[in-house]
């Protein structure tokens, strides 16, 4: 029986195979049948090519959740209150931008099995048009692991080197050569950690005993001159924060309460002015105080410093404050006092003359499920423009162009 | 060097029985095992007897210049890493007064490495935090430094290191 059927069941088979053939062939080629979809596309796509750069860009330093192995660098345009885009740094990036604005440069740190293994850094390359990475420099793997700032990594003004701020945590800082993009040096900075360019080939750093590093450097990345200034403030009694408010050549160090200690960077070493206080007698007795993450910046057009204020007791120099008091530098005077829809913690004013406020929300990242932080806008004037809103990380660093 | 080395082998056996000479080495390695931790462990044995408060939360008198998640939630203790972590031989240091006697402690707070953060009891004491040009002083860094693992912060301990001179 089985014997008499083979013939017939074999070209019932061949049947079916023709047919299915030749129904496979007929499959309609609506995208949402095929697999791998390859046709070509029925309306424009693209991958978006950045604008020209803007005086209202923000970029925004935000380690992400836990560990910060991965750390976001938002691209932020104020007058939109828009996301531009994005890039993903590795271990606490830091990010700066070239003078002539064409590279971003991010400092990251890998490890080659995610939490562990052998330690890479580099600093990586993107092309400001596109946000795409265009090469990289491998670092000596030293660098500064630390909430990120605006001190860690930087172009000199010419363009032609970029300082990486290091912490073994012996200190000092890898220069590189941006025409060949090699490691030309290292300048040991001890006691004295991070870095603020001041000069063509000059930075100064803030040391351990109050006083102030002011190092010359060459091309080669060799020191040709080192010079201290006399320590300017105490940091057992009333310690500054390591970020100043600069406004032209003077740096403004802020202390955690509330006193202003000017330091004239353009004199090698740096020379202090008169201390003032932020705060009156009143204000101090009703606990107003600075507080945040990056909680004040310089605005060199205008003269003002603008600053996250607070009420709270000692030790609370890192909460974030509702209120931005503005002063004036050159006579102490407060001209403004605004209040946030949302306490920040972090503050970035533009460079321009109709500047725009930044100011970044906290958010706890040693949590699992850390709310996400949102970005306000405001004009000088105070008046609220917009926000950006589930924003990614810790907003430790803000800066502009 | 070896005839001289022969001649303070020779001299030393002849004054010295082989007992003594290791019960000597025996006393000195145990001596140099205790020294450097009698002052730290006459303060911990002091201080654990009458230590208040829930090492589970961050109102625990040793965290007053915490930044990070407590071991004691993630596998570890007040002063011991999560197993497979990797304690690191550096960390910052806060002063905290201890609630029963009112004494100011030195507490060392060393993180676990080479794990992604527990993610549990994140607590942020701030006391005495003082920026970076402190180094020692402040919690803002990863203190991985001198871990051959990577720099992943488990979770951080807090270690009593005695009373404040």
């Amino acid at each position: 029986m089985l014997n008499c059927l083979r013939p017939r069941t074999l070209l019932l088979a061949l049947l079916f195979l023709v047919g299915a053939a030749a129904a496979f062939a007929q499959v309609p080629t609506s995208p949402s049948t095929q697999f791998p979809y390859t046709g070509p596309p029925t309306e424009g796509v693209s991958v978006l090519k950045m604008p020209a750069p803007g005086r209202h860009w923000a970029f925004i330093m935000a380690p992400l959740y836990g560990n910060f192995l991965v750390s976001q660098i938002y691209v932020i345009d104020g007058d939109s209150a828009k996301i531009l885009g994005m890039m993903t740094g590795g271990l606490l990036s830091t990010a700066a931008v070239s003078p002539d604005r064409s590279r971003i440069y991010v400092a990251d740190t890998f490890f080659s099995r995610g939490t562990r293994g052998a330690r890479t850094d580099v600093v990586t390359i993107y092309d400001t048009k596109t946000l795409a990475p265009t090469g990289e420099v491998v670092i000596p793997p030293r660098r500064l692991l630390a909430a990120p700032d605006n001190l860690q990594l930087k172009a000199t003004s010419d363009g032609r080197l970029l300082l990486v701020a290091n912490m073994t945590p012996a200190t000092s800082v890898t220069v590189i050569d941006t025409a060949g993009d090699k490691v030309v040096g290292e300048i040991p900075t001890p006691g004295c950690p991070e870095f603020q360019l001041v000069g063509a080939r000059r930075f100064v750093s803030l040391c351990g005993d109050g006083a102030m590093l002011s190092v010359g450097f060459d091309d080669a990345g060799k020191v040709r001159s080192e010079k201290r200034s006399k320590p300017f403030f105490d940091p057992e009694k009333d310690p500054v924060y390591a970020y100043p408010a600069i406004i032209g050549t003077e740096n403004y160090y802020v202390t955690y309460h509330g006193m202003v200690h000017p330091m004239d960077v353009a004199s090698d070493p740096p020379v202090a002015g008169a201390s003032w206080s932020l705060v009156s007698d009143q204000e101090k007795a009703q606990g107003w105080r600075p507080g945040g993450a990056q909680p004040f910046w310089g605005h060199s057009a205008s003269g003002l410093i603008y600053i996250l204020m607070h009420q709270g007791g000692e030790w609370t120099h890192k909460q974030p404050g509702a209120e931005v008091w503005v002063f004036r530098a050159k006579d102490h005077r407060r001209v403004q006092r605004l209040t946030l829809p949302e306490a920040a913690s972090s503050i970035y004013v533009s460079s321009d003359k109709q500047p725009l406020i930044f100011a970044a929300t906290p958010t706890d990242v040693l949590q699992f499920g850390a709310k996400p932080f949102t970005l306000q806008v405001l004009a000088a004037d105070g008046r609220y423009l917009g926000k950006i809103d589930q924003l990614g990380g810790f907003p430790a660093a803000i800066f502009g162009l | 060097m070896d005839a001289l080395v022969e001649q303070l082998a020779r001299n030393l056996a002849q004054r010295t029985s082989r007992r003594r000479l290791l019960g000597l080495l025996g006393k000195a390695l145990l001596g140099g095992m205790a020294l450097p931790l009698l002052p730290v462990a006459r303060v911990r044995s002091a201080a654990a007897a009458q230590e208040p408060g829930d090492p589970m939360t961050c109102d625990y008198w040793r965290y007053c210049g915490f930044d990070g998640n407590l071991c004691s939630c993630c596998g570890g203790g007040i002063t011991d890493c999560p197993p497979g972590s990797v304690m690191s031989p550096t960390g910052w240091v806060g002063t905290c007064k201890h609630p029963v006697d009112g004494k100011d402690y030195i507490i060392a707070y060393r993180d676990c490495c080479g794990k992604e953060l527990c993610g549990r009891c994140a607590c942020h004491g701030d006391k005495g935090d003082i920026p970076i040009y402190r180094t020692q002083l402040d919690n803002e860094v990863l203190w991985c430094f001198g871990v051959k693992s990577g720099w992943a912060v488990n979770c951080t301990t807090a270690v009593n290191l005695g009373a404040k001179m």
